[in-house]
C-alpha cells in the first residue's frame, strides 16, 4: 500500500473510469485536473506518449492510460480530461476517460489484486476497493514509469 | 547563528577555491619564469590568506597543510630553495591536498585526510634548505621590538604578530609577516619597492617595516601613523639620506594614499539569475503575442488614432523588451578564463608524465560565454587538449631531427565571431596524416575503400569523431581508448556548436569549436508538416528553397535536387516522424530547407514555412531522450508547445549511411 496515504485508517481517493472500469489514485499524487487542450506530438515517442501539453510555461509530458494498459481506443469526448500528476517528481499528464469524484475508504476494505481481473496487467495494481456496489482498481502510478528510469520517454 | 557561520563558511569556501584556481596556473607560469618576485609573493599572499581564514574558522588540518606550503613558498621567495621541477611537483600535490580538503568542508562529512604523506614531503623539501630561515627571523622579531621601542611608544603590541597562529593550535616553529596587511598599506609601499630597487634596503626589510607601521595603525586609530621611511631608518635598515634620496623620486601623490577602491561587483545566486531569464523569457513570448495581434488589429482599423499610439508604444516595448533580454543575459555571461585556468596546471603535468616539452598559450581570456556554456565546454576542451599534447606534439628528440623547436606550443584560444564564440585549440606537432586514416578507416570496415576514394579531406577527417575511433597506435594513460572525440562532438553539438578541423602533417592540428552566446533564446525557422509546426534553429540553416516536383531525381534510391550546380540529397521530414504528409503525393510545390552538417548540404522536405522567430528554450519535463533530435520545446504566442527540433541529429544516422 505503499503508493498511497492512509491517515487514521482512510485512504483519499480521485476516482476516474477508463472504458468500462472504475480506477483509483491517491490524492496526494494529483496536482490538478484539466480540461482536454491541444496535444502536441512527440515523434519517435512510445506509442502511449500522446505529447506534450503547455502547463503555465512549463512543457510537460501526457501519457495516454489506454494506450498504456492496452484498453482499446476511444475518440476523446468532452468528459475527457488531463490529470496532472507528480510521479517520482516528474510532472505529467495522464489522459483519462472522464474524473468521476474524490473519494473516502476505509483501508480495510482493500483487497489484494485478484489475478486477471481486468484488462490491465496486474504489475500496476496496489488492490481493489471493494465497495457496496463497485470494485475500484487502486492504480500505483508510480510502476508507469520504467524502474529506475527517471524519464518518460 | 549558525546561519551566519554557514554564511561566513560558504564565503570562505568560494573565495579559496577562486585563490586554489589561481593558483594553479601561477605557479605554472611561476615555473616558465622563475624570477618573478611579484608572481611569488602573489602566490605566497594567496596561500597565507587561506591559512589565516582556515585558522580563523577552525579548520585545523587546512591551516596545517597551507602552513608548511607557506614555509616553503617563503625560502623559494628568499632564494633559499631553487624551485625545481620535483620541488613543483610537491607544492602542486599540496595544492591538490588543500583542494580536497576544500571539498570535504564543503561537503561537511568531517573527514580528516592522511597528511603525514604530504606533511612530509613538504618538511623535507623545507629540510633540504637548510634552517638559515629560523635564524633570520628571530632577528627580524627582535630588530621589530627595537623598531618600536626606539620610537617609545607601544611595545606592548607586538605579540600579535602571531595571533592567527595561536588560533589555529598549530605549533610551528616558523612565523610569518602578514600580507594582508601590505595590501592595506598601498601607498607608502611605492617608497619601500623604489629603496629595494636601488638596493639600499631588502625586500625582506621594507615589508618588515610594513608590518610594523600596520600593527601601530591598527593601535592608534588616528592618522600619526609613521612612514616607512622614519621606520626603516629608525630600525637602521636605510640612512636618512637613501630615504629622502628616494622620497623625491616618488611622485608626490602617492605619498597621500590613494582613495580605497570600493568593490563594483556583487556575489548573485546562480538560481536568482536564473529564474529573472526565465521570466524575461516569458516576457519575451508574451512580447511576441502581443505584436501579432497589434499587427491584427492594425490591419483591421489602420485609420483609428488609438491603434497607431498602441502601435508605437508596442514597438517601443519590443524595443526595451530585446535590450533588457541582452542586459540579462550578459549577466550570465562570464570569461572563458574560468575554463581555461586549469589547462596550464594540466598541460604541465601531462608533459611531465610524458616526457615532451609542451608549453600551452592561452589567448583571448577575457571572450565571455554563457555560464551553462562555460560548464559544458570544460569536457570537451580537456579532451581536445589532451589529444594535441599526446597525439599531437612529437617527443623533443623528434621534433629536433623534423627541424622543429624542441618544445611544441598548444593555443588555446577564445574570440567571438558574430553571434558564435569561437574555441580555437592549435598545436604546432605531427599533424593528422589523412591517408594513413583512410586505411584505417578501411581497416576498421567504417567505410569501403571505393566510398574512401570518392571522400574529400574534410569528410575523412570527420570520421575521427565516430565512436569507437581511434588512431592513436598507443593506449596510454592519457588517450588513445577511441572514447573522447566522439564525447567532444556530442558535447559541443549539445550545445548547438559545431566543431571543425584543419590539419597538415608535420605542421599541426587545430580543433575549431563554434559555440551560441547564450543557449536559452535562439533564433528559429518555423516549418509545417501535415498539421504539425516544428522549430529548426536557424543556426543549422543555410536557405530555404521552393522546388517543383518534378525537380526532384532520384539517384541510386535517394532523392536528390540540382541546386545551383550542387547535388543536394533530400530527405522528407514527414518519413523521418512518421507523419502522414500533404505534400507527399498531390501538391506540385514543395519547400525545402537546406541544412548544412559537417559542410555537407542536405535537403529537408516540408510542407509549410512559416517563418523566422525568436524562441525561448524550454526542457521537457521527462524527457530524457536527446538522440531522437527533440533538442526541446517552445511555446509560442499562443500558448502552444512547438518542439525544436535538430535536423543535423534527426538525420545523423541517414547521412552516414549515405556516406
Amino acid at each position: 500500500m505503499e503508493a498511497f496515504t492512509v491517515t487514521e485508517g482512510v485512504l483519499q481517493l480521485v476516482t476516474f473510469t477508463l472504458g468500462s472500469e472504475e480506477y483509483a489514485i491517491d490524492i496526494l499524487k494529483v496536482q490538478e485536473i484539466n480540461r482536454m487542450t491541444v496535444i502536441t506530438m512527440v515523434p519517435n515517442s512510445p506509442q502511449y506518449v500522446e505529447g506534450v501539453i503547455n502547463l503555465r510555461g512549463k512543457v510537460i509530458p501526457v501519457i495516454n492510460l489506454r494506450k498504456k494498459f492496452g484498453i482499446s481506443e476511444i475518440e476523446n469526448d468532452t468528459d475527457a480530461r488531463i490529470m496532472i500528476v507528480d510521479i517520482k517528481g516528474i510532472t505529467m499528464g495522464m489522459v483519462v476517460d472522464s474524473v468521476s469524484e474524490v473519494l473516502r475508504v476505509p483501508a480495510t476494505i482493500v483487497e489484494a489484486t485478484p489475478p486477471m481481473a481486468t484488462d490491465i496487467s496486474t504489475e500496476f495494481i496496489n488492490g481493489i476497493a471493494k465497495l457496496a456496489d463497485r470494485l475500484i482498481i487502486l492504480l500505483d502510478i508510480d510502476k508507469l514509469i520504467e524502474q529506475g528510469e527517471m524519464s518518460v520517454f | 547563528m549558525a546561519d551566519e557561520m554557514d554564511e561566513i563558511i560558504s564565503d570562505f569556501l568560494i573565495e579559496t577555491t577562486e585563490l586554489i584556481e589561481e593558483l594553479s596556473q601561477k605557479f605554472v607560469e611561476l615555473e616558465t619564469n622563475r624570477d618573478n618576485q611579484a608572481l611569488v609573493n602573489d602566490i605566497f599572499r594567496s596561500v597565507h590568506t587561506i591559512k589565516g581564514a582556515s585558522g580563523f574558522l577552525g579548520f585545523t588540518q587546512m591551516v596545517q597543510l597551507t602552513h608548511i606550503t607557506e614555509s616553503v613558498l617563503k625560502k623559494i621567495k628568499d632564494g633559499d630553495i631553487f624551485l625545481a621541477p620535483n620541488i613543483m611537483d610537491v607544492i602542486l600535490e599540496s595544492i591538490d591536498m588543500v583542494k580536497v580538503l576544500l571539498e570535504h568542508i564543503k561537503q561537511k562529512d568531517d573527514v580528516e585526510e592522511d597528511l603525514t604523506g604530504i606533511l612530509g614531503k613538504l618538511q623535507d623539501v623545507y629540510d633540504g634548505a637548510g634552517t638559515s630561515a629560523e635564524g633570520g627571523k628571530s632577528t627580524k622579531q627582535a630588530s621589530a621590538k627595537s623598531a618600536i621601542s626606539a620610537r617609545g611608544e607601544h611595545e606592548e603590541l607586538h605579540p600579535d604578530i602571531d595571533t592567527e597562529d595561536l588560533q589555529s593550535n598549530f605549533a610551528g616553529e616558523y612565523e610569518d609577516n602578514d600580507y594582508r596587511e601590505v595590501d592595506e598599506a598601498k601607498p607608502p609601499k611605492h617608497l619601500g619597492e623604489l629603496l629595494v630597487e636601488d638596493g639600499k634596503v631588502s625586500e625582506d626589510d621594507v615589508e618588515e617595516a610594513l608590518t610594523i607601521q600596520s600593527m601601530i595603525k591598527e593601535s592608534i586609530d588616528t592618522g600619526d601613523v609613521p612612514k616607512v621611511g622614519e621606520i626603516l631608518t629608525a630600525t637602521d635598515k636605510a640612512s636618512k639620506e637613501d630615504v629622502k634620496k628616494v622620497l623625491a623620486k616618488q611622485p608626490a601623490q602617492s605619498d597621500k594614499g590613494q582613495p580605497q577602491q570600493v568593490e563594483q561587483t556583487i556575489r548573485v545566486d546562480v538560481e536568482r539569475l536564473d529564474n529573472v531569464l526565465n521570466l524575461v523569457g516569458e516576457l519575451v513570448l508574451a512580447r511576441n503575442r502581443l505584436m501579432k495581434l497589434v499587427a491584427n488589429l492594425d490591419i483591421k482599423y489602420s485609420e483609428t488614432a488609438d491603434i497607431s499610439h498602441l502601435s508605437e508604444l508596442t514597438a517601443f516595448i519590443n524595443l526595451i523588451t530585446t535590450d533588457l533580454q541582452l542586459a540579462v543575459m550578459k549577466t550570465r555571461m562570464q570569461p572563458v578564463k574560468k575554463v581555461f585556468n586549469k589547462f596550464p596546471r594540466m598541460v604541465r603535468d601531462l608533459a611531465r608524465t610524458m616526457k615532451k616539452e609542451v608549453e600551452l598559450r592561452l589567448v583571448g581570456e577575457e571572450t565571455e560565454l554563457d555560464k551553462s556554456i562555460i560548464e559544458e565546454v570544460g569536457d570537451p576542451l580537456v579532451h581536445l587538449i589532451r589529444n594535441a599534447a599526446d597525439h599531437g606534439i612529437e617527443l623533443p628528440d623528434v621534433r629536433e631531427s623534423a627541424g622543429k623547436t624542441r618544445h611544441g606550443t598548444v593555443i588555446l584560444s577564445a574570440y567571438q565571431e558574430g553571434n558564435n564564440i569561437v574555441l580555437a585549440i592549435e598545436d604546432d606537432g605531427k599533424g593528422i596524416d589523412v591517408d594513413k586514416l583512410k586505411e584505417k578507416i578501411v581497416e576498421k570496415e567504417f567505410a569501403s575503400q571505393d566510398e574512401i576514394d570518392r571522400m574529400s579531406d574534410k569528410e575523412v577527417l570527420d570520421y575521427i569523431f565516430l565512436p569507437g575511433f581511434s588512431t592513436a597506435k598507443l593506449v596510454t594513460d592519457v588517450s588513445g581508448r577511441g572514447v573522447g572525440m566522439d564525447v567532444v562532438k556530442t558535447n559541443i553539438t549539445k550545445l548547438n556548436g559545431s566543431i571543425s578541423i584543419e590539419t597538415e602533417v608535420g605542421q599541426g592540428t587545430r580543433f575549431l569549436l563554434r559555440l551560441p552566446l547564450t543557449l536559452a533564446i535562439i533564433q528559429a525557422l518555423m516549418v509545417g508538416v501535415a498539421d504539425e509546426v516544428f522549430a529548426v534553429p536557424l543556426s543549422s540553416v543555410v536557405e530555404t528553397v521552393r522546388l517543383d516536383k518534378k525537380d526532384i531525381k532520384t539517384i541510386r534510391g535517394q532523392e536528390t535536387v540540382f541546386l545551383r550546380d550542387e547535388v543536394v540529397p533530400v530527405y522528407r521530414l514527414a518519413n523521418k516522424f512518421y507523419i502522414t504528409s500533404t505534400s507527399a503525393d498531390d501538391t506540385e510545390k514543395v519547400y525545402m530547407v537546406v541544412i548544412v552538417v559537417n559542410e555537407k548540404k542536405f535537403g529537408m522536405m516540408v510542407d509549410k514555412l512559416y517563418g523566422q522567430e525568436e524562441v525561448v528554450i524550454k526542457s521537457i519535463e521527462g524527457f530524457s531522450n536527446s538522440a531522437d533530435g527533440i533538442a526541446g520545446a517552445t511555446i509560442t504566442g499562443d500558448g502552444k508547445v512547438v518542439l525544436i527540433i535538430d535536423p543535423t541529429v534527426i538525420f545523423s544516422s541517414t547521412l552516414q549511411g549515405h556516406k
